[in-house]
């Protein structure tokens, strides 16, 4: 448990992800398999949807690649929970997340439908994301005016060109979290559509204006130490990686914000 | 359980993230969210590519001088040998290579006077025909004659860019690095108007064959 840990009545969090890549499975290219997946998943995320996704690879010179996937996608019957899986990965989404148990639970949920299929690759990488919006109730006219909101090293950063109007503030830092565990925090002050879009449908959707986004990415990599994809595993990774993915979100918000957070007016 | 069609993906919105090894997959996230991580990835791939390919080009103008250097150990009769007799290569492309007349080549061969640019340019074919048979080219000589396969109506041969001064670029097409459009794009931008045949041979259908204007 990490200091200032607190569930908010108005959390700002847009998304949470886990995702667990794995070594090819040609498995689930087939149809057998991917139906013993989607039968045991069918009481937690009933609708399927088959579709193809289209990934593009940038190579040198900048000449991009492209290649089509063939993706199952399952969601809830609220459209706020998705599982997204192909050969290499797959993406558990939730926009109406409420704790992290609850959470974990649908992951070892969905390792144990995959390993009873029969398809038991090799990970090599699991992520965990937080993503996180802020708007508040004050008028947001670029960057500078986050100073209060969000901790002062997210906004000072601006000031390096303080003779000019600042008009979009981002940055990008990846900490080590030792051995082969990391986390990337990006983080950005926004004016426009919301970062978090797509199939999910969220608590509120929001109009697209000023917030602030803090897009926390925690991850562990198996490269020089496989791991068999099972469910204890999976969630002994998550739960690792949970902590301090949360230390940097309560670092990285004030009192002011908690306190919007909590339902009041952010005074 | 309920089956969805998707009929048309949404392939241009939701591109794949995972293909970026720092970023954990969440497919309902809007790609443009790393956009500016990609875009600052394909300047930096760009500069690189640039960084790259001169540095390629270095090597190869360095390697065909080392060569070139150890064939002018020979003098030029000896050069006329190896590339006349050893490597079937016709005298009047080696004069032409050298810029004299198939008349002055003659004279070479039987110890006339030469020039000491005459002789590199003697040791930079042969050093050249060396090259391509270490990339698997037999018959070199035989090579630099042969049309590149180009859309009808166009003449060019591999010698026609070693007499332009295209070294590098045949070089790059002889170990297929490049395309022969590519190299031609690059050397020649005018190529496809420029050295487009006006002519054109049909089957004139008396069991012979004839030369007509080509239609435009």
């Amino acid at each position: 448990m990490y200091e200032n840990r607190e569930v908010f009545a108005e959390p700002p969090l847009a998304l949470v992800a886990a995702e667990v890549r794995y070594a090819y499975s040609p498995r689930l290219r087939r149809q057998e398999e991917l139906d013993q997946i989607i039968i045991a998943l069918d009481s937690r995320l009933p609708v399927v949807r088959p579709l193809q996704n289209f990934s593009v690879t940038i190579g040198l010179g900048g000449a991009a690649q492209g290649q089509a996937e063939a993706l199952t996608v399952l969601t809830n019957v609220a459209n706020t929970e998705s599982l997204t899986f192909g050969t290499n990965s797959f993406a558990f989404e939730a926009t109406d997340y409420v704790d992290f148990p609850a959470f974990t639970d649908a992951l070892g949920l969905i390792c144990r439908a995959v390993v009873d299929a029969g398809v038991i690759p090799l990970v090599e990488r699991i992520g965990l994301r937080y993503i996180d919006e802020i708007r508040v109730p004050e008028a947001i006219k670029g960057p500078l005016d986050w100073a209060g909101w969000v901790d002062d090293s997210l906004v000072d950063q601006v000031s390096v060109g303080d003779a000019f109007a600042a008009l979009r503030s981002e940055g990008l830092i990846s900490y080590s979290l030792g051995g082969s565990r990391g986390l990337n925090f990006r983080f950005a002050a926004v004016d426009g559509e919301p970062v978090v879009g797509g199939l999910l449908r969220r608590r509120r959707t929001p109009e697209p204006g000023p917030f602030f986004v803090l897009d926390v990415d925690a991850f562990e990599t198996y490269s020089s130490d496989p791991m068999v994809l099972s469910p204890e595993s999976v969630i002994a990774t998550l739960k690792a990686l949970h902590d301090p993915a949360g230390v940097l979100f309560q670092r990285a918000i004030t009192d002011k914000t908690r306190n919007l957070f909590r339902g009041g007016d952010g005074q | 359980m309920t089956m969805l069609q998707e009929t048309s993906a949404p392939a241009t919105t939701t591109p794949r993230e995972s293909g970026d090894p720092v970023v954990t997959w969440a497919p309902s996230v809007n790609p443009g969210w790393i956009h500016h991580e990609t875009a600052l990835l394909v300047d930096r791939a760009q500069m690189l590519q640039g960084d790259v390919a001169e540095l390629h080009t270095d090597a190869k103008e360095i390697d065909l001088a080392a060569r070139t250097v150890g064939k002018a150990r020979k003098s030029v009769t000896g050069l006329l040998a190896e590339l006349g007799q050893d490597r079937g290569m016709s005298w009047s492309d080696i004069a032409s290579w050298a810029r004299v007349s198939v008349s002055a080549v003659r004279k070479w061969r039987q110890g006339g006077d030469s020039t000491p640019d005459n002789r590199n340019r003697l040791a930079m074919i042969a050093a050249l025909l060396d090259w391509l048979s270490e990339y698997m080219i037999e018959d070199p000589a035989q090579w630099l004659e042969m049309e590149f396969p180009l859309p009808a109506g166009y003449h060019v041969r591999p010698l026609d860019l070693l007499f332009a001064g295209h070294v590098d670029g045949l070089l790059d097409i002889a170990a297929q690095r490049e395309s022969v459009e590519s190299v031609l794009d690059d050397t020649d931008p005018d190529w496809r108007d420029t050295r487009r045949s006006d002519f054109e041979v049909f089957d004139a259908g008396d069991g012979h064959r004839a030369i007509r204007p080509r239609k435009r």
